[in-house]
C-alpha cells in the first residue's frame, strides 16, 4: 500500500501569523484520514495546501506524488475537492453543471452521477444560487464523487448540515470503496469516528500526533482510581491529564494506556489504591480533553 | 478533452451564462451602424466635422464590462471558485475567454465597422488594412487592459473603479504629452503601445500562470510606471532618428549654405527695440526645391573668435529662393560682434517631400475618391458651402500637405505622418471639413463657380533628416534689419 498524500515540514505564513508549522504526514492508499483540531488550528490551511489553493511558505507536498505546487488541470482528473468555503457557479442548474463537468473527466459515471442526485434528493433543474446551503453541501461532493477520484478532500463537509443530510453524506463517503483515499477536516467528531481510518490532531498549526484511529482510541483511557485516603502524586506523570480529585477519587485520562504499566505506574504513585477502573473514551472525548488541554497550557 | 476542445466547452458555456449581456453588446453595435452611418448626401445636408458620436464611449464600456464578466466567471484571484480544483487547462481557459472576445467584441465590431464604409460609400478595400489594424489597436488598448483588470480583481465592484482610473489615464497619457514636430507622434504612441500591451500582456500571463495577484498586480503596476516615464521622457531627438530610418533620410546632393544678404527695408511699424536686434539670415538649398521642404531650426548660435557664444531663436520662411531665418539677438552682443567674423551655427530638422498630386475635383457636389487620401468634395447646406473630406480609420488627408486650390487662393490643409493604417477608432469614418463661404485668411473662397472644379494637390513626406549648418567669417552686420528711426514725439 503506497501513500497518496505526504507532505513533508510543509509551513503556511500568512504574514507574521504562522498557520502551518512544519507538518508531516503521510496519507495511505485506501485510508480516511480525519484531520482535527479547534478552530484556526490550521487544517483548511493545510487542505488549501494540498489543492495548491495557496502555496506554501516552504517544505512540500506532494499528491498522488505530483508537487502540490505543480497540481493543476488534468491533475485534478484523479481528485475531489469539497469544501463549505466553495462556490459553486449559482446561475448553473444541477443539471447542466453535471453534463458541464462530464467532459473535463474521462472516468465520470453517469450512473453514480444519477445515483448521487437520487440520494441526496436534489432537484435538477433549480439554479444552485437557489439551493438551501444543505443542497449546496449536496451538491458539491455529488459533483466529485461521480468520477471516482482517486483523492478525496473534504474539507468540513458536514458544517451546518442535519443529522439527516450527515447520515447521506458519510453513506455515500463509506460508498466510495478503497479506491478512493480521503482526507477530510471536520468537528464533527461522531461522524468521523464513524468512518475514519487515520487520525491527524493539529494545534496552533502543529501536528500533536497522527495516527490510524484504533491505536489512538487504544491508547487513550479516562481512568478512575478510588483510594482509601486521598492525596495526589507529585510530581504528575505529563501523559496524564486533566487530573480531577475528590476525597476518594481520582479521574485522569491516560494518553498512552497499556494495562499492565500504567497499573503498575498507579498503584506506584497512590497509597491505599482500592479499585481502578478504565474505560474506553469516545473520539469526541479524546479531542476535547486535547483541546482544553491544550487551552489551558496557553 | 484536448486543450482546443475544453476552450470550446468553456466559451459554450460563457457564451450561454452571458446571454443577455453578449445580447445588450450586439444591440448596441447594431445602434452603432444605424445611428452613425453618413452617406455622401446625409453630409451634403448636414454637413461639418464628424469623427464620432455617444457609441465611441457607451461601447467601450460596454465591452470591458463583457469582458470582466467573461473573466471573472473563472476568477482568478482567491481560493472560493470551484474550477481550480477541477481540470482546467489554464491554456483552454485563456483560449476560451479570447474565442469570447473575438466572437462577441472583435467579429462584431468588424462587421459594423465594414459596414459603416461601405454604407458610408467608400470603397472598403482601400480600407482592409485600417480595418485589421483597427482590430489589432481595440485589442491591445482595451481588451487586454479590461483583461488584466479583470484577472486580477474578483468581481465588478472591484473592476469598475479600476478600470476607470486606469481608463482615464491612458487617455489622459495618450492625449497628453506631443512632440512639436507633430508627425514625430506616432512614435510616442508606438512606445505606449508597446507598454500598454507589455503590462496587460506580462499581468494576464502571470496571472493565468501563477495566480498570484498581489505579487502580480504589483510588478504591472512598477512595469506600467516604468514604461509611463519611458514614455512621456522618450526624446524628440531619437524619434526622429526612428523616423527617418522609416521614412527615408537626405539625398547626398541636398545641401544648405549662407546666402548673401538681401536688401532690406527697415521694419517701419515696428518701433526701435533698446536691447535687441533683428537679424535675415538668408540659406540657400541645393539637392532640392526649396518649396518641398518643411524646416525647424534648432539650436541657431553666433560664436566670436573670442569665444563668446549666443544662443538664439529663430523663425524660418520657406520660399523659392531658400529658407529665411528671422533672428533676433541682445543687442549688446550685436554692437560687439557685428563687425567681427562670427561662426554661424544652426541646427535643422527637415522634412522633404514629394510625390506632388493634383485632382480636380468638381465643386457641384459630386465627391472624388483620391486613393490615400479619402473621399472629397463640396457639400452645400443652405447658404454654407463648406469643403469636406472624409476617410475611414484615420483623418483624412494623412498625406502630409493637401492644397485646395481655387484660382489664386490656397488652403492648406495639413495631415500628420504615421505609417499605420488606422487610429484607434470605433465609428470608422472621420470627415473633416472648412467652410468655402467665409473669409479664410483675408480671402473670400466662395461662392465659388460649382461648374468650375477646384483643384487639390497632395505631397507626401519622403525623408526626414537633421543638418547641422556652420559658417565661418560671418560678419552680422551685414544681415542686421534697419531699425526704423525714432518717431518724433513733438
Amino acid at each position: 500500500m503506497s501513500d497518496v498524500i505526504t507532505t513533508q515540514n510543509l509551513t503556511k505564513h500568512y504574514r507574521k501569523h504562522k498557520a502551518l508549522d512544519n507538518l508531516s504526514v503521510t496519507v495511505p492508499e485506501g485510508s480516511v484520514y480525519a484531520l482535527l483540531g479547534a478552530n484556526g488550528a490550521g487544517k483548511t490551511t493545510a487542505l488549501k495546501l494540498l489543492m495548491n489553493l495557496h502555496p506554501p511558505t516552504s517544505g512540500e507536498a506532494k499528491v498522488l506524488g505530483i508537487d502540490s505546487r505543480e497540481l493543476q488541470g488534468q491533475h485534478f482528473e484523479q481528485i475531489g475537492y469539497v469544501s463549505e468555503n466553495q462556490d459553486l457557479p449559482g446561475w448553473m442548474n444541477l443539471k447542466y453543471l453535471l453534463s458541464y463537468l462530464k467532459p473535463f473527466y474521462p472516468t465520470w459515471d453517469d450512473g453514480r452521477a444519477e445515483e448521487l442526485v437520487t440520494q441526496f434528493r436534489l432537484p435538477l433543474d433549480r439554479p444552485i444560487k437557489h439551493f438551501s446551503r444543505g443542497m449546496q453541501m449536496k451538491a458539491m461532493p455529488a459533483s466529485s464523487l461521480a468520477y471516482h477520484p482517486k483523492v478525496l478532500v473534504l474539507d468540513e463537509p458536514f458544517s451546518g448540515l442535519d443529522p439527516l443530510t450527515r447520515e447521506e453524506l458519510i453513506g455515500a463517503l463509506l460508498e466510495c470503496g478503497p479506491e478512493t483515499s480521503t482526507v477530510v477536516s471536520s468537528h464533527d467528531l461522531a461522524d468521523i469516528e464513524s468512518f475514519a481510518s487515520h487520525i491527524g490532531y493539529l494545534d496552533k498549526g502543529k501536528l500533536e500526533f497522527g495516527e490510524e484511529l484504533s491505536t489512538l482510541t487504544a491508547r487513550f483511557r479516562e481512568v478512575e482510581v478510588t483510594l482509601a485516603e486521598p492525596a495526589l502524586p507529585a510530581p504528575w506523570p505529563a501523559h496524564w491529564l486533566r487530573p480531577e480529585a475528590s476525597p476518594a477519587v481520582v479521574r485522569f485520562v491516560e494518553t498512552h494506556f497499556d494495562a499492565e504499566r500504567t497499573i503498575g505506574e498507579i498503584r506506584l504513585l497512590f497509597r491505599g489504591v482500592t479499585n481502578i477502573e478504565a474505560s474506553p473514551m469516545p473520539l469526541r472525548s479524546i479531542f476535547l480533553t486535547l483541546a482544553r488541554t491544550s487551552q489551558m497550557a496557553a | 478533452m484536448t486543450t482546443l476542445q475544453q476552450a470550446l466547452h468553456i466559451f459554450r458555456k460563457d457564451a450561454r451564462h452571458l446571454r443577455l449581456e453578449i445580447g445588450g453588446a450586439l444591440l448596441l453595435t447594431l445602434i452603432l451602424v444605424l445611428s452613425e452611418v453618413q452617406t455622401w448626401a446625409d453630409l451634403q445636408e448636414h454637413g461639418g466635422d464628424f469623427s464620432g458620436g455617444p457609441m465611441d464611449v457607451v461601447l467601450p464600456l460596454i465591452w470591458a464590462l463583457l469582458i470582466a464578466r467573461s473573466i471573472q466567471t473563472e476568477a482568478l484571484p482567491g481560493d472560493r471558485h470551484f474550477w481550480l480544483t477541477r481540470p482546467y487547462s489554464r491554456t483552454g481557459l485563456v483560449l476560451a475567454k479570447a474565442f469570447f472576445v473575438a466572437a462577441f467584441i472583435n467579429l462584431p465590431l468588424l462587421i459594423a465597422q465594414a459596414a459603416i464604409v461601405v454604407i458610408d460609400g467608400l470603397p472598403l478595400s482601400s480600407y482592409l488594412g485600417g480595418l485589421l489594424w483597427n482590430q489589432v489597436l481595440i485589442t491591445a488598448l482595451l481588451v487586454l487592459p479590461a483583461a488584466a483588470i479583470a484577472a486580477l480583481t474578483r468581481n465588478l465592484a472591484q473592476f469598475l473603479p479600476i478600470a476607470v482610473i486606469v481608463g482615464g489615464m491612458l487617455v489622459g497619457a495618450a492625449t497628453g504629452p506631443e512632440f512639436s514636430i507633430e508627425d514625430l507622434n506616432w512614435v510616442r504612441s508606438s512606445i505606449g503601445f508597446l507598454v500598454v500591451v507589455a503590462v496587460t500582456s506580462l499581468a494576464v500571463w502571470r496571472q493565468y500562470r501563477l495566480r498570484r495577484s498581489g505579487n502580480t498586480a504589483l510588478v504591472a503596476l512598477g512595469t506600467a510606471v516604468a514604461g509611463l516615464i519611458f514614455y512621456l521622457s522618450f526624446p524628440q531627438s531619437a524619434a526622429f532618428a526612428i523616423q527617418s530610418t522609416v521614412v527615408g533620410t537626405a539625398d547626398s546632393a541636398f545641401g544648405l549654405r549662407l546666402g548673401e544678404p538681401r536688401a532690406i527695408k527697415s521694419v517701419a511699424t515696428v518701433t526701435p527695440n533698446r536691447y535687441r536686434q533683428l537679424l535675415e539670415l538668408p540659406v540657400t538649398v541645393t539637392g532640392t526645391d526649396a518649396q518641398n521642404l518643411e524646416v525647424r531650426v534648432t539650436g541657431l548660435a553666433f560664436k566670436t573668435l573670442s569665444g563668446v557664444t549666443r544662443k538664439v531663436r529663430a523663425k524660418v520662411e520657406v520660399s523659392k529662393l531658400g529658407l529665411i531665418h528671422t533672428a533676433n539677438v541682445d543687442r549688446d552682443f550685436f554692437n560687439a560682434a557685428k563687425d567681427s567674423p562670427v561662426t554661424v551655427h544652426a541646427e535643422y530638422y527637415v522634412t522633404q517631400y514629394a510625390d506632388e498630386r493634383s485632382t480636380d475635383v468638381p465643386l457641384d457636389g459630386t465627391p472624388v475618391f483620391i486613393p490615400g487620401l479619402g473621399q472629397c468634395g463640396a457639400a452645400v447646406n443652405y447658404d454654407n458651402r463648406s469643403f469636406v473630406c472624409r476617410s475611414a480609420f484615420r483623418n483624412p488627408g494623412w498625406f502630409v500637405s493637401d492644397r485646395l486650390v481655387m484660382g489664386p487662393v490656397v488652403r492648406r490643409w495639413w495631415g500628420v505622418y504615421s505609417p499605420f493604417p488606422a487610429d484607434v477608432v470605433i465609428h470608422p469614418v472621420i470627415a473633416r471639413s472648412f467652410e468655402l463661404s467665409k473669409f479664410d485668411g483675408g480671402n473670400e473662397l466662395a461662392p465659388a463657380a460649382p461648374e468650375k472644379p477646384a483643384t487639390l494637390v497632395s505631397r507626401k513626406p519622403v525623408a526626414y533628416f537633421r543638418y547641422t549648418l556652420d559658417v565661418p567669417n560671418v560678419r552680422l552686420a551685414n544681415y542686421a534689419i534697419p531699425e526704423p528711426k525714432e518717431e518724433s514725439t513733438n
